[in-house]
C-alpha cells in the first residue's frame, strides 16, 4: 500500500510517464552465497507476462519503462523494481529470514505470528542445531516458556517428562500430544520392562525444521480431547525451490558424568562398619568374623575397590548427517540420511540410530498439489538395567570396597555382598531394536481460489524387538535356570486420516476471513508377544532356539480409536482486530457409548495496537499486540477399557484361571480443562527489544481419577470422573539485540512460573507406588506430587538417636509416633533459560544456560547409601560425621547395625533440587565465502560445543545430579504424574564436548 | 463445474464420516472380558475358581506374607532379619507404621480373594452338575474361610478362650462387589463365620480333589481354628478325623514334604511351577529364606538360639538347616523353603498329630493315640529315640521345632499367652520382650483403608 503511494509520487515528481517497449536482461544473485539463482520467477506486476531465471540466474524479458518487475523465489524476500530507462537489471535477493522466523504452525495450518491469538511458542532448526542429543526434547529444554522438560536420567535414549503449563491430570496422562507433519505419533514408551525407551528418539533432531508448542486452549482446542496437555507440532525439513544444495554434517565428542559422588574408602568403611556392629552388641571377634565373611582380605590395604569409578566411563558421541534439498517452482524435495552412535557414561549403555527421510511435494497442475514424506529409522539400545534392579550397574556403589570386582580367574567376583553387576557386561545381553516408519501422504486441491480441500493420511509404524539373555553367572539366571533368555516384540500401528476444507478470503483489504472445517480419524493398534526360554547348552548360545525348555510365552493385543470433527473460523479487521473461534467434537472408544463424545470450543481475541495511529506515533514501539482466549480441551489418556466390568486371567500351578480385574463405571466420560490465557507481545526500538508476556489459568474438572475404594470390595480403585486440579502461571520471554552491526550480541531470556494445586479429590489421598520407598502424594489443597512424611529433626547430642518432629513440634526418637506432614515439593517455583550469542564476521559464540528453581528431590536410596552404617552397604563420605560421643553435634545419627537409626523415609533424604546449568556453549566459525570461491564448496562451518559443562546445585544437595526421575517409578500415568524427582541409583546427566563440521556444496 | 467440485467434497467427507462411525464401536478387550461373558458356561465358573487359588498363591498371601508376617512378628527370637527391606524389618522389631507394605498388601489381596470367591458363589447356578456345584461351593467357602481366619489372626487381638471376644475383628465380606464403607465385625463373629464356612465346606467337598481343597483340608483347617480358640475337644475331633480317615502318611524323611510336590503328608499346598510361582527375585518364601548360589536373598538368618533347641541327632537340624552359599554366605539358613518353583505347604499331617497330642494331653484323653505315641511318631521320623513320658512342654517344644518357619509361632505364642521376644546381637544378646497381647504384635489396619473408609477403626497403637 505504502509502496504504491511512494511509487506514484516518484512517477509524478519526475514526470516519467512515457511508455516504451524495451528488452530487459539481468542476473539474479543470492545474497548469502553470491551466486546466480536459478528458478526465480520474474514477471511484470499486474500482468501474467513473465519468465524464470536459468541455471546461471540470468533472465530476459520484454517490458515497458513504466513496468514494475517482480522477482520472487520461495524463501526470499520479493523485490520490485521500476524498469525506467534501465536495460540491465541485476538483483540480489535476500533470504527471507523474517518470514521464516515468523511463520507459526498451528493445528492444521501455518499462520503469521502477528495474527496468532493463542499461546504458541516455537524454536527453529537454527537455534537447536549442533546439540549432541538422541532426541529433540533435551534440545527444547529451557528454551521455550511454559514447557518443563525433565530427563529421566543420563542413560542414552532416555525418556523425558514433559509438562506444558503444569500437570492437569492425576490419573490420566500428562504428556503432550506429538504431531509430526500432521501425523499423531506414538510418543509413550511401549517396552516390556520398567526402563522406558523413548519413541521420539527414532526421529533425528537434525531432520527437524521447527517445533511449535500449542499451550493454551485457544491454540489447542482444535486438537480437542487431545489438547489438554498441550500439543507439540514438529515440522520436518522440506525442500525449497531454488538451487539444489548438498550438506554434510559430522560431529564427534566425548562425555563424562556431571558429577561423581564419592564413597568411603577401605579404612573408612572398616572403621564405620566395625563401630556400627559393636554398637549393635557384637564383640570385636564377631566384627572381624563378619568382615572375614565379606572379604578374607579385608585387612589388605591394596584391596580398596572404587566401585563408583568402575561404573562410570568416558562416553563417546558421533553423528553424521548427509542431506540434499532443492527443487523448482513445481517440485521440491528433501532427502537426508543420518547415523548416530552414542556411548553412554554408564558401562554397557549405548544408543545407535540409522535413519533416512525423503520429503517431496509437487504441483500436479494449477489446482492440485500432492506431497508426502517417508522416514525410516532403526534405533538400537544397549540398555542399562532398570534403576531398581540389582543388575543396575550404578547399584554397584553399594558394594563394600573391601570386596574385589574380579576374581583370580579374571572373571567377575560373584562372592560380593550384592550381585556383581559387572557380570552383565560379559555374561548378559539386553538390547532393544526399534524399526520405525513415519509416512504421510497428502493432496491439496484448490476448488475455487481461496477454497482448498486437503486430504492427508499418515502412518506411524513402530516395531520393537527386545532381547535379553542372562548367562549362568548372572542374577537374571533366576532359579538356577542354566541360562535364561527372553524375546519380546511389540508392534504399534497408528493411522491418522485427516480431511480439511479451508477457505480464505480478503475483502477490500480490510476484512480477512479464514475458515477451516475438518474431520480426523485415528486408530492405534498395539500388539506384543514374548517368549522366555531356559536351559541353554552354554552361554555362547543366546537365542531362544537353543533353549531346552520354553518356560513362558504370551501375546497381547489392544486398540483404541478416536473420531473427530473440528472447525475454526478467524476474522481480521483492518490488520488490527483479530477474532478466532474453534470447536472440536471428539468420540473415543475409551468411554461408555452414551458418554463417548466430548465437545471442545474455544474463542480468542487479538488487538494489534501498534496499527492504531495513536500508537504508531510512538516511535519506540514497533509492534504491540494484546490477546486473550478461553476454551476447553479434553483428556482421554486412560486405559482402553476402563469403563467396563472386566475379568482378566491369572494362573495357578499349571492351570489358568480368571479373576475380576476392573470395577465397571458406565458413566465414564472425558476429563475437561478450561483455560484462560491473556498475552502481551511488544517490540520496541525497531525490534531491538521484544517481550512476550502470558498469564494463564487452567482448571481441570471431572478428572479421570483412579478413585480408591475400600479394598474390602475386592478392588482398590475404580476409574471415576472425580476431582479438580488447577494450574496458573506467568510466562515471560525477552529477546534483545544488544549490539547490531558487525559485532552482534543477542540475548534472550525466558522464565515461567507455574503453580499447581489439586483442588478437590473428595478427601482422597493418592499415594501410588511402593509405599516403603515412595513419599510423593497428591493431596487436596496441595500441589501434585508433594513429598509427605516424617520430618527429620537431626540427632540427639546425648545419645546419637535420630530425632523426628512430633505433631506438637517437640522432637521424638520414635519414628512411628512422628508427625506426618509435607516435607517437600517436586514442582519448581520457576524454570527458564538464558541465551547470549555473540557473532563477529564468521565467528559465533552462543552460551545457553538453563535453570530450575525451588523443587525438591528425594533420594530413595538414602536409606541404603547414606544410612550411617546401618548395613553392609558402602556409605557416602558424609556419613563419617556420625555421632560418636555424648555432646557431638551432627546431623548423622549414631551408627548401630540394623537399627534403622534415622534411615527411614524422612526429610533427611529430601534435597533442594534447584540447579543452574550451563546447558550448551557453542563456538562456531563459518569460513568467508571469498575463501571458498575456488573450491566447489558453498559453505564450511566448524563448531565446538560443550553440553552441561557446569551444573550449579543448591547447597545441601547430595546426589549425582538433580535432574532425574527414576524410570521404574514411571510405570503408569498416575505414578509418573505423582512420583516426581526420585533418585534411586539413577545415572546422572552427561557432560559432553563435541566438535563438528558442516559443509555445503 | 464449481458445483460438481463441491459435491465431490461433500461426498468425500460423508464417506469418511460414515466409515469412521462404524469403526468407533469396534475395539473390544482382548486379554479380558466382561462379567457376563466370564460366567456364561460352567467352564467359565470353574476358571474363576482357579482364579481364586491363583490369588491366594500370590506372595502377599500364602506364597509368602501370611506365613512370614507371622514368623517375623512371632519368631523374632529364632532368626535375624538380614535384609534391607523396612517392611519386614519393622515387623520383626514390632514397630510397624500404619502404611507398612506387608500389612497393606496382605489385607488388599485377602479381600480380593474373598471378593473373587463371593463373585463365583453368586454365579454357581451356571454349573448344572450337582456334584460339581457342591465341590465348587465347598472350595470357595474353604478359600473364603482361610482368608478370613488369617486376617482375624493377624489384624485383631488374639482369641481369648476365657473371654467374650467382642473386640474388633475384621470385616466379614459375604457378598460380591460390596463397595460400601463396612465396619469391623467382632472377633467372635469372624470366628463363627469361619467355622460355619468350613463346616459347610467339609460336607460339600470330596476327599480328593486334584490337589485342591478337600473335605480333609477343611477338617484340618477347622482343627487349627479350634486349637486357636482353645477348643481342644473339637480340635481333637477334627485332627483325629484327618489322621484316621484321610489317606495321609508322614513323609519318610523330614524334608520329603518340602522337597516334593503333593507328597502323602501334604493336606493342602500352594501349587507352584517354574512359570507360575510367588516370585523368585523380590518376593516368595524361598526368595527370603533361601541362601544358595543364585537362589534367594538369604535375608533370614537363623539364630544359634533356635538351633540349640535341637539335639545333634535330630534330622530336622541336619537336613533342614544349612550354611548359606548364596547372597549371605556363611550364615545359617532354613531349608524348608529352598526352591521358589516347588509347592509351598500350607497344612500337613504332622500338624494334625501335634494338635491331637496337645488336645489329648490337655483333655487327659487318648483319642486315636496317646500323646506320647503321637510325639514319638514325630520324633522317630526325625531320627530321634522315643521319649518315655511326655509333658505339655515336651509337646509344645516338639510343635515349635517341627512346625518352625511355617507361620505358626506368633499364633501359638498368643494362644499360649507367652511373651514375644526379640533377640539381637551375638555375643552380647539384647533381649526385648512384648506380652502376648501387645498391640505391637498386631498388624495395623492399612492406612489406605482408614483413609477411604471412615467406618474402620484403627488398631490401638497406630
Amino acid at each position: 500500500m505504502l509502496k504504491k503511494i511512494y511509487l506514484t509520487l516518484f512517477l509524478v515528481c519526475f514526470g516519467i510517464g512515457i511508455s516504451l517497449a524495451q528488452s530487459i536482461t539481468g542476473k539474479v544473485l543470492d545474497n548469502d552465497i553470491k551466486t546466480g539463482m536459478p528458478g526465480v520467477s520474474v514477471f511484470i506486476k499486474g500482468t501474467t507476462q513473465g519468465t524464470t531465471t536459468d541455471v546461471e540466474g540470468n533472465y530476459s524479458l520484454a517490458s515497458q519503462s513504466n513496468s514494475v518487475l517482480v522477482f520472487q523465489s520461495v524463501g526470499y524476500t520479493s523485490q520490485e523494481v521500476l524498469v525506467g530507462t534501465q536495460s540491465i537489471i541485476n538483483i540480489t535477493l535476500l533470504s527471507d529470514v523474517k518470514n521464516l522466523t515468523e511463520a507459526v504452525v498451528i493445528g492444521y495450518a501455518t499462520v503469521d505470528s502477528r495474527d496468532v491469538t493463542g499461546a504458541v511458542v516455537g524454536v527453529k532448526a537454527d537455534e537447536i542445531k549442533d546439540v549432541p542429543a538422541q532426541s529433540f526434547e533435551s534440545i527444547l529444554q529451557g528454551r521455550v516458556t511454559g514447557v518443563q522438560i525433565t530427563s529421566g536420567s543420563g542413560k542414552v535414549g532416555q525418556g523425558f517428562n514433559i509438562r506444558v503449563r503444569g500437570s492437569s491430570s492425576l490419573t490420566g496422562g500428562n504428556q503432550p500430544l506429538y504431531v509430526v507433519d500432521g501425523i499423531l505419533i506414538t510418543s509413550s514408551s511401549v517396552n516390556s520392562n520398567d526402563e522406558g525407551i523413548n519413541p521420539t528418539a527414532d526421529i533425528n533432531p537434525n531432520d527437524i525444521e521447527s517445533i511449535d508448542v500449542l499451550k493454551d486452549a485457544a491454540a489447542a482446542a482444535i486438537y480437542g480431547s487431545r489438547g489438554s496437555n498441550g500439543v507439540i507440532l514438529i515440522t520436518t525439513k522440506k525442500g525449497k525451490a531454488g538451487k539444489s544444495t548438498f550438506n554434510v554434517n559430522f560431529s564427534s565428542g566425548i562425555s563424562e558424568a556431571t558429577r561423581r559422588r564419592g564413597f568411603l574408602n577401605r579404612s573408612q568403611y572398616v572403621e564405620l562398619l566395625g563401630e556400627s556392629l559393636r554398637n549393635a552388641g557384637l564383640s570385636q571377634v564377631d566384627v572381624e568374623n563378619r568382615l572375614n565373611v565379606l572379604s578374607p582380605t579385608w585387612r589388605d590395604p591394596d584391596v580398596d575397590t572404587n566401585w563408583e569409578n568402575l561404573v562410570f566411563r568416558s562416553g563417546k558421541f558421533k553423528q553424521l548427517d548427509v542431506s540434499t534439498s532443492g527443487g523448482n517452482e513445481k517440485t521440491t524435495y528433501y532427502l537426508g540420511g543420518s547415523y548416530n552412535d552414542s556411548e553412554g557414561i554408564i558401562i554397557g549403555n549405548r544408543f545407535q540410530r540409522l535413519s533416512a527421510r525423503l520429503s517431496l511435494e509437487t504441483k500436479v497442475n494449477d489446482k492440485f498439489k500432492m506431497g508426502g514424506s517417508l522416514m525410516l529409522a532403526r534405533s538400537k539400545n544397549f540398555r542399562a538395567a532398570a534403576d531398581n534392579g540389582f543388575n543396575n550397574q550404578l547399584q554397584l556403589v553399594a558394594m563394600p570396597n573391601i570386596q574385589t570386582p574380579y576374581g583370580a580367574d579374571g572373571k567377575t567376583n560373584l562372592g560380593t555382598l550384592y550381585y556383581n553387576a559387572l557380570t552383565e557386561l560379559t555374561d548378559a545381553k539386553n538390547t532393544a531394536v526399534t524399526l520405525r516408519n513415519l509416512t504421510n501422504i497428502y493432496g491439496v486441491y484448490t476448488i475455487i481460489p481461496g477454497l482448498t480441500l486437503r486430504s492427508e493420511a499418515g502412518l506411524d509404524l513402530m516395531y520393537l524387538v527386545e532381547e535379553t539373555y542372562n548367562g549362568r553367572r548372572t542374577a537374571g539366571n533366576i532359579g538356577a535356570a542354566q541360562g535364561l533368555g527372553t524375546y519380546n516384540t511389540t508392534l504399534v500401528t497408528n493411522y491418522t486420516l485427516t480431511n480439511t476444507l479451508s477457505y480464505t478470503k480478503n475483502i477490500n483489504k480490510m476484512h480477512q476471513i479464514d475458515a477451516l472445517l475438518g474431520t480426523s480419524y485415528q486408530q492405534s493398534d498395539f500388539e506384543s508377544s514374548g517368549v522366555e526360554g531356559r536351559v541353554f547348552a552354554s552361554d555362547d548360545f543366546k537365542t531362544i532356539a537353543s533353549a531346552a525348555t520354553i518356560t513362558a510365552g504370551s501375546s497381547f493385543k489392544t486398540n483404541f480409536n478416536f473420531l473427530s470433527y473440528f472447525a475454526r473460523g478467524s476474522y481480521k479487521f483492518n490488520d488490527r482486530y483479530l477474532v478466532s473461534i474453534s470447536a472440536r467434537l471428539d468420540g473415543s472408544s475409551r468411554f461408555a457409548p452414551k458418554t463417548r463424545y466430548g465437545f471442545y470450543p474455544a474463542a480468542s481475541l487479538g488487538w494489534v495496537a501498534s496499527e492504531e495511529t495513536f500508537i504508531k506515533s510512538i516511535k519506540q514501539i514497533s509492534f504491540l499486540k494484546l490477546r486473550v482466549g478461553y476454551g476447553a480441551t479434553g483428556n482421554a489418556e486412560i486405559g482402553n477399557f476402563d469403563y467396563l466390568g472386566l475379568y482378566g486371567t491369572n494362573a495357578y500351578g499349571s492351570s489358568s484361571g480368571t479373576l475380576p480385574t476392573n470395577a465397571p463405571n458406565a458413566n465414564l466420560k472425558w476429563e475437561t480443562t478450561y483455560q484462560f490465557d491473556s498475552g502481551l507481545e511488544v517490540s520496541l526500538f525497531d525490534d531491538r527489544l521484544s517481550l512476550t508476556l502470558d498469564f494463564y489459568q487452567k482448571n481441570t474438572r471431572d478428572l479421570l481419577l483412579n478413585v480408591q475404594t475400600p479394598s474390602t470390595s475386592g478392588f482398590t480403585i475404580q476409574t471415576q470422573n472425580l476431582g479438580r486440579i488447577s494450574n496458573r502461571g506467568i510466562e515471560i520471554d525477552i529477546k534483545s539485540k544488544n549490539l547490531v552491526g558487525e559485532f552482534k550480541w543477542n540475548t534472550s531470556f525466558n522464565i515461567s512460573f507455574n503453580r499447581n494445586r489439586v483442588d478437590f479429590t473428595n478427601g482422597q489421598i493418592i499415594a501410588p507406588g511402593n509405599r516403603n520407598r515412595v513419599i510423593n502424594e497428591a493431596r487436596e489443597g496441595e500441589a501434585i506430587g508433594i513429598m509427605y512424611g516424617v520430618k527429620y529433626a537431626g540427632v540427639n547430642p546425648a545419645n546419637g538417636d535420630a530425632l523426628y518432629y512430633a505433631q506438637d513440634g517437640s522432637k521424638t526418637n520414635n519414628y512411628t509416633s512422628a508427625f506426618r506432614q509435607q516435607i517437600g515439593n517436586p514442582n519448581p517455583n520457576f524454570i527458564g533459560g538464558l541465551t547470549n550469542s555473540f557473532s563477529y564476521k564468521g565467528l559465533e559464540l552462543t552460551i545457553f544456560a538453563q535453570f530450575v528453581q525451588g523443587n525438591n528431590v528425594y533420594n530413595m536410596a538414602g536409606s541404603f547409601m547414606s544410612s550411617n552404617g546401618d548395613d553392609y552397604d558402602n556409605q557416602t563420605v558424609d556419613q563419617l560425621s556420625r555421632w560418636r560421643n555424648p555432646g557431638d553435634i551432627t546431623n548423622v545419627p549414631r551408627a548401630k547395625f540394623g537399627d534403622a537409626n534415622g534411615t527411614r523415609m524422612s526429610s533427611r533424604y529430601v534435597y533442594d533440587g534447584s540447579y543452574l546449568r550451563l546447558k550448551t556453549v557453542t563456538l562456531a566459525y563459518t569460513f568467508p565465502k571469498s575463501w571458498l570461491e575456488k573450491s566447489k564448496l558453498s559453505s564450511v562451518r566448524l563448531y565446538l560445543m560443550g553440553q552441561n559443562l557446569l551444573t550449579r546445585v543448591a547447597s545441601g544437595f547430595q546426589g549425582w545430579d538433580p535432574e532425574l526421575s527414576a524410570g521404574f517409578t514411571q510405570t503408569s500415568n498416575q505414578s509418573s504424574n505423582i512420583i516426581m524427582g526420585n533418585d534411586f541409583y539413577t545415572p546422572p546427566q552427561a557432560r559432553t564436548i563435541t566438535a563438528g563440521i558442516n559443509i555445503g556444496f | 463445474m464449481k458445483k460438481i467440485n463441491f459435491y465431490i467434497v461433500i461426498l468425500t467427507l460423508l464417506f469418511v464420516f460414515t466409515k469412521c462411525n462404524y469403526k468407533l464401536d469396534e475395539p473390544v478387550p482382548q486379554q479380558s472380558f466382561t462379567v457376563d461373558i466370564a460366567f456364561n458356561t460352567p467352564e467359565g465358573a470353574q476358571n474363576a475358581i482357579i482364579g481364586v487359588y491363583g490369588i491366594i498363591a500370590g506372595s502377599t498371601l500364602y506364597g509368602e506374607s501370611i506365613q512370614m508376617a507371622s514368623d517375623l512378628m512371632g519368631a523374632s527370637d529364632d532368626f535375624n532379619w538380614r535384609g534391607t527391606f523396612f517392611a519386614q524389618r519393622d515387623l520383626r522389631n514390632k514397630n510397624m507404621v500404619s502404611d507398612n507394605g506387608i500389612a497393606t498388601n496382605t489385607w488388599i489381596t485377602a479381600y480380593r480373594a474373598i471378593n473373587a470367591s463371593n463373585s463365583v458363589l453368586e454365579k454357581l447356578d451356571v454349573i448344572t452338575n450337582p456334584t460339581d456345584k457342591n465341590t465348587a461351593r465347598g472350595e470357595l467357602l474353604f478359600l473364603r474361610a482361610l482368608c478370613h481366619f488369617d486376617l482375624v489372626r493377624l489384624y485383631a487381638q488374639p482369641w481369648d478362650a476365657a473371654g467374650t471376644n467382642t473386640g474388633l475383628g475384621v470385616p466379614l465380606m459375604l457378598v460380591a462387589n460390596n463397595f460400601n464403607k463396612v465396619s469391623r465385625n467382632s472377633i467372635a463373629e469372624v470366628y463363627a463365620q469361619v467355622i460355619q464356612d468350613l463346616q459347610n465346606a467339609e460336607s460339600l467337598l470330596p476327599a480328593t480333589n486334584n490337589n485342591r481343597a478337600t473335605s480333609f483340608a477343611a477338617k484340618a483347617l477347622l482343627a487349627r481354628v479350634y486349637l486357636q480358640q482353645g477348643n481342644y475337644t473339637q480340635a481333637l475331633a477334627k485332627a483325629n478325623d484327618v489322621i484316621s480317615n484321610g489317606s495321609y502318611t508322614l513323609g519318610s524323611t523330614v524334608n520329603a514334604v518340602f522337597d516334593g510336590n503333593n507328597t502323602p503328608e501334604a493336606i493342602f499346598e500352594i501349587q507352584q511351577t517354574s512359570v507360575n510361582n510367588a516370585g523368585q527375585t523380590n518376593s516368595g518364601l524361598a526368595t527370603f529364606y533361601s541362601n544358595q548360589n543364585g537362589i534367594g536373598r538369604g535375608d533370614i538368618e537363623i539364630r544359634a538360639e533356635h538351633l540349640a533347641l535341637y539335639t545333634m541327632a535330630d534330622a530336622r537340624l541336619t537336613e533342614l538347616f544349612y550354611v548359606g552359599t548364596g547372597n549371605k554366605p556363611g550364615e545359617q539358613a532354613c531349608g524348608k523353603w529352598k526352591s521358589p518353583v516347588k509347592n509351598y505347604n500350607i497344612i500337613r499331617l504332622a500338624e494334625m498329630y501335634l494338635i491331637r497330642a496337645e488336645a489329648n494331653f490337655r483333655n487327659s484323653t487318648s483319642t486315636g493315640a496317646t500323646p506320647l505315641a503321637d510325639i514319638n511318631r514325630i520324633r522317630n521320623r526325625a531320627g530321634l529315640t522315643n521319649l518315655a513320658t511326655v509333658t505339655l512342654n515336651n509337646i509344645l517344644l516338639e510343635r515349635r521345632v517341627e512346625l518352625c518357619f511355617e507361620g505358626h509361632r506368633l499364633h501359638d505364642l498368643k494362644r499360649l499367652k507367652q511373651n514375644i521376644v526379640i533377640l539381637n546381637g551375638t555375643t552380647t544378646v539384647i533381649t526385648t520382650t512384648f506380652p502376648y497381647n501387645s498391640p505391637k504384635a498386631v498388624l495395623p489396619i492399612p492406612l489406605r483403608e482408614i483413609n477411604v473408609n471412615s467406618n474402620l477403626v484403627q488398631n490401638p497403637g497406630y
